[in-house]
Formats: C-alpha cells, sequence, structure tokens
C-alpha cells in the first residue's frame, strides 16, 4: 500500500492565504516545467539510470504511443502524473502540496518514481526519480513574485488574480 | 459537455478577462493543438473519459472475443499503434488521426472546436470505407466507449500552458 505523497514547504509568515495560495500554485506549475525538462527536485538532470528509461519500457507500445522517438525522462506518459499536483493545505507559514489521498494507484505511481520502486518491495539502485520538491533559491524567487514589499503592489496583485483564476 | 465546451468554459471563464482569447491566435492555436494530442494520446493509451467530461480517465472496455478474431486476421492492415487484443479505438488509426480543430467566432469570443475530418478511405479489411469518422466516433460513444472530453487533468495541462503562454505575452 502506497503512502500519501506529499511535501510540507516552509513559506514566509507575513504572506496571507491568497499570497501563499499564488505561490503554491506558481511551485506546482515549476515542478511540472522542471520535470518535464527531465530534472530533479534539486534542478538537477537524472543520474545514471534514472536518466534514461529501461530498453522494455522503450520498446514498448505505450512508450511508441506517448512519447514517439522522444528519450527525455519526463515522467510523462499521458501526463496525468504530473497534472495531479495540488495544493493540499494552505497555513500561515506553511503550505503542503502532493496528490489527492483517496487516489491509491496515482500515490503508487508517485511514490514508485520518488524512491525508485516501480512496483517493486526495495527500491532499484540508481532509479529514484525524485521530483517532488523546490529548490531554495527558486522559493524565494517565487515569493518575492508575490511579496508587496518587494514588487510593485499593482502588479502583484494583478499576477495574483491571474494565477487564482487560470490554475487555481 | 462537449470538449468545445470544455475549452469555451476555460477561455470564458478563466482567461478572457486577462486577454480576450481572440486577440491571440498563437494562444488559442496552442491550446486547440494540445486538446487534439491529449484526446489522441489519452485514447490510444486505452483510456477514455466518461461523459460531460473534467473527471477522471478510465480504462476504455475491453474488446470482445469477435473483434479480436477479426483484427487478428487483418493484423497486417492494423495501426502500428495498436494490438489484435488492444481496447484504444485503433484498428487502421484513421478515427484519431482525423481529429483536428478549427478556431470559429462565438458570440462572446473565439471558439476552439475539435472535429473529425472526413478523410476515412479504407476498412481494416482492406475494403471501401463504409462510415465517416464522425459517425463511427458517435457509434463507439453509444457503445460504451466515450472517449471525446477532456479528463481533469487534461484540462489543467490546459490551463498550465494558457498561463505560461500569458506569462510570456
Amino acid at each position: 500500500m502506497a503512502t500519501w505523497q506529499r511535501i510540507k514547504i516552509p513559506v514566509r509568515k507575513d504572506l496571507s492565504k491568497i499570497q501563499r495560495k499564488a505561490v503554491g500554485l506558481e511551485i506546482i506549475q515549476h515542478i511540472r516545467k522542471r520535470t518535464s525538462e527531465g530534472r530533479d527536485k534539486h534542478g538537477n538532470p537524472w543520474k545514471g539510470k534514472a536518466g534514461e528509461y529501461s530498453k522494455s519500457y522503450r520498446n514498448s507500445l505505450d512508450f511508441k504511443i506517448a512519447k514517439g522517438g522522444s528519450s527525455t525522462v519526463n515522467l510523462e506518459l499521458s501526463s496525468e502524473m504530473m497534472n495531479s499536483i495540488e495544493i493540499l493545505s494552505n497555513k500561515k507559514g506553511e503550505l503542503t502540496i502532493g496528490f489527492d489521498k483517496n487516489n491509491s494507484e496515482l500515490n503508487g505511481k508517485v511514490e514508485g518514481n520518488r524512491l525508485g520502486t516501480y512496483g517493486n518491495s526495495s527500491p532499484i539502485r540508481g532509479k529514484k526519480r525524485d521530483f517532488l520538491g523546490i529548490e531554495r533559491a527558486k522559493l524565494k524567487e517565487i515569493q518575492d513574485k508575490y511579496d508587496f514589499k518587494s514588487t510593485d503592489r499593482q502588479k502583484v496583485k494583478e499576477r495574483i488574480d491571474r494565477i487564482n483564476s487560470i490554475l487555481g | 459537455m462537449s470538449v468545445e465546451k470544455q475549452i469555451q468554459e476555460i477561455l470564458e471563464r478563466r482567461v478572457n478577462r486577462f486577454v480576450k482569447a481572440g486577440q491571440s491566435k498563437e494562444l488559442l492555436d496552442k491550446v486547440g493543438k494540445e486538446a487534439v494530442s491529449q484526446v489522441v494520446k489519452r485514447t490510444r493509451l486505452g483510456q477514455g473519459v466518461r461523459p460531460p467530461g473534467g473527471g477522471a480517465a478510465s480504462k476504455l472496455l475491453p474488446l470482445k472475443d469477435i473483434t479480436k478474431k477479426y483484427r487478428s486476421r487483418y493484423s497486417n492492415n492494423l495501426s502500428p499503434f495498436t494490438r489484435d487484443s488492444r481496447s484504444n479505438l485503433t484498428a487502421t488509426g484513421q478515427l484519431l488521426d482525423s481529429i483536428t480543430y478549427r478556431i470559429l467566432n462565438g458570440t462572446k469570443s473565439k471558439i476552439i472546436q475539435l472535429f473529425f475530418k472526413d478523410n476515412r478511405t479504407y476498412e481494416l479489411n482492406g475494403g471501401r470505407a463504409r462510415v465517416r469518422n464522425d459517425k463511427l466516433a458517435g457509434h463507439v460513444q453509444k457503445q460504451g466507449r466515450s472517449f471525446f472530453y477532456l479528463a481533469q487533468f487534461e484540462i489543467k495541462k490546459i490551463r498550465s500552458i494558457i498561463f505560461d503562454a500569458l506569462d510570456k505575452l
């Protein structure tokens, strides 16, 4: 049984609920984009075996359908996993992002990638692809975008409105 | 809700107040291409979406034995994106390959319409096509293999693409 896949992210205590929501949505957007480029939670390209798909997977019909000739490891087959990340809780000083607790199949898939187990009882060495996280510098950059003190107030308001309306 | 309505809802409720969708053909093209790509890819992977759309994707009904036998008999003509026993609405591949989009003028704003081009020329047994792609799509959906909708994660992906595109405008 897979565990519930989520991470807690400490955020500035002076951010309001709506600012934190915008920060959370932007973090999720960043995780999607970074993973689609084949990079892990630290922003580094996948290393070793994790940086390539197995031969059997590359030869599978699903791979042919979804990825054509592309070999970038971006954890996207149908793209369901990467587009199912959500804000799970939004508290003062802390955001939790991750996956729906009740979707055990999805949590299993995510756990398989993050630990490198892929359905096995123990991890396959070098196959771990942990994508759920945020680089410290990126977190600061994102929070600055939504900080009334460090950026033009009107611009911040507009960006909050836009991100909440489109992605929220 | 049709794919067209699902996309229209995203544009009218979430996007138009930031940029009139009609002002950016580039944006509409991106959304249209992505919607087509998602429907085709997900269906070929064997997943459908129940009407009215917006929910989770789920496995398409398995093929009947008689259909598997028929497909196996003509397996040389099967699309490279399927197998004899695979339920993914792909035999010759013409149905899903025919899905495309066009941008229409709506009353409030532009509309992105997904449709089936009428380019069906042959059947799996090599004979001349007896049914148009749009009729075939309606038929398979009536049989319980609904696929011409966007799943929740596909809507999220489209919204995410729109947000990125607006960021660059």
